[in-house]
């Protein structure tokens, strides 16, 4: 019987956590993938790709790629995660550009979060972008 | 039509995001039901100690890598109101923390999208490593 109750205390906290993250991430990635869809209907998207297709081909990915990475820094990866989906990307660019996503993201949170700590943040800060892009560019030649 | 994929767009991924956050977290309670994080970190204070830290560093590294950024700030918080905390185990906890923290809530929403779970997770440890043994030499204080 103790056994039982640990076990559903257990299942319950892991229900109620996965129930918390769950609501933050949708009510981040709803907006987000909303909006994007919306504008993919517009030529704006395919503008907007087409500008910055020059600096994406750096890392193999589409223009409108540019855009998950702009919102995964600006806001946090949920955002990013509401446009890859619509980016039509191929295996190797999605296991690019999560990696590049994966190294620098949520820098605004996250950087204050170093700065409260009083350590080195611009250096943290540069020292991120810089190691995504690195690894951006080496993932799309391998 | 429009509308329809749309909403098998959203809907697909949010019962793929539920899945694999429910996935995390049944592995994450494990982890912190273990009382790996507050006895756990002693044992790894042995092993990353050739990246500078020591058994103080290693408390706050374990549960940023596990749990996440916020959670390893808030046990150096903790830290530091309760002992003097060298400022050099701050700087390359944060070092460490900024490549790679939440492994298992970060990498489980790529995998919802197809990322490569490989792919995405050694070479961001191995990055995290270079970057902080890198550090701990070049930075004295």
């Amino acid at each position: 019987m103790k056994f039982l109750n640990v076990l559903k205390d257990y299942f319950l906290s892991v229900l109620k956590r996965t129930k918390r993250t769950f609501l933050d991430l949708m009510k981040i990635i709803i907006p987000v993938y909303t909006v994007v869809y919306i504008i993919s209907l517009t030529p704006l998207l395919k503008m907007f790709g087409d500008f910055l297709a020059p600096a994406m081909k750096f890392f193999g990915l589409p223009g409108e790629s540019a855009l998950a990475i702009i919102l995964g820094n600006f806001i946090n990866l949920y955002a990013a995660i509401g446009v890859i989906p619509q980016l039509h990307l191929n295996g190797q660019q999605i296991t690019t550009i999560s990696l590049m996503l994966l190294t620098s993201h949520s820098q605004i949170l996250e950087t204050s979060i170093f700065l409260k700590l009083k350590t080195r943040y611009l250096f943290l800060l540069l020292i991120r972008l810089l190691i995504a892009a690195i690894v951006g560019y080496i993932f799309a030649r391998i | 039509m429009i509308f329809l994929t749309y909403f098998k767009g959203i809907l697909n991924l949010g019962i793929k995001t539920f899945v694999i956050l429910f996935l995390v977290f049944v592995l994450l309670e494990i982890v912190q039901r273990s009382g790996l994080l507050t006895k756990g970190y002693r044992a790894i204070a042995k092993f990353v100690g050739f990246l500078g830290f020591n058994v103080q560093g290693s408390a706050p590294l374990l549960a940023g890598i596990i749990l996440g950024i916020i959670y390893g700030a808030g046990v150096i918080d903790d830290l530091i109101k309760r002992e003097s905390v060298d400022k050099k185990q701050v700087f390359l906890v944060s070092v460490f923390l900024s490549m790679c923290h939440a492994i298992f809530e970060d990498t489980g929403l790529f995998l919802v999208l197809g990322a490569n779970f490989f792919w995405i997770t050694a070479p961001r440890l191995f990055i995290a490593i270079a970057v902080t043994y890198t550090c701990s030499k070049i930075f004295k204080n």
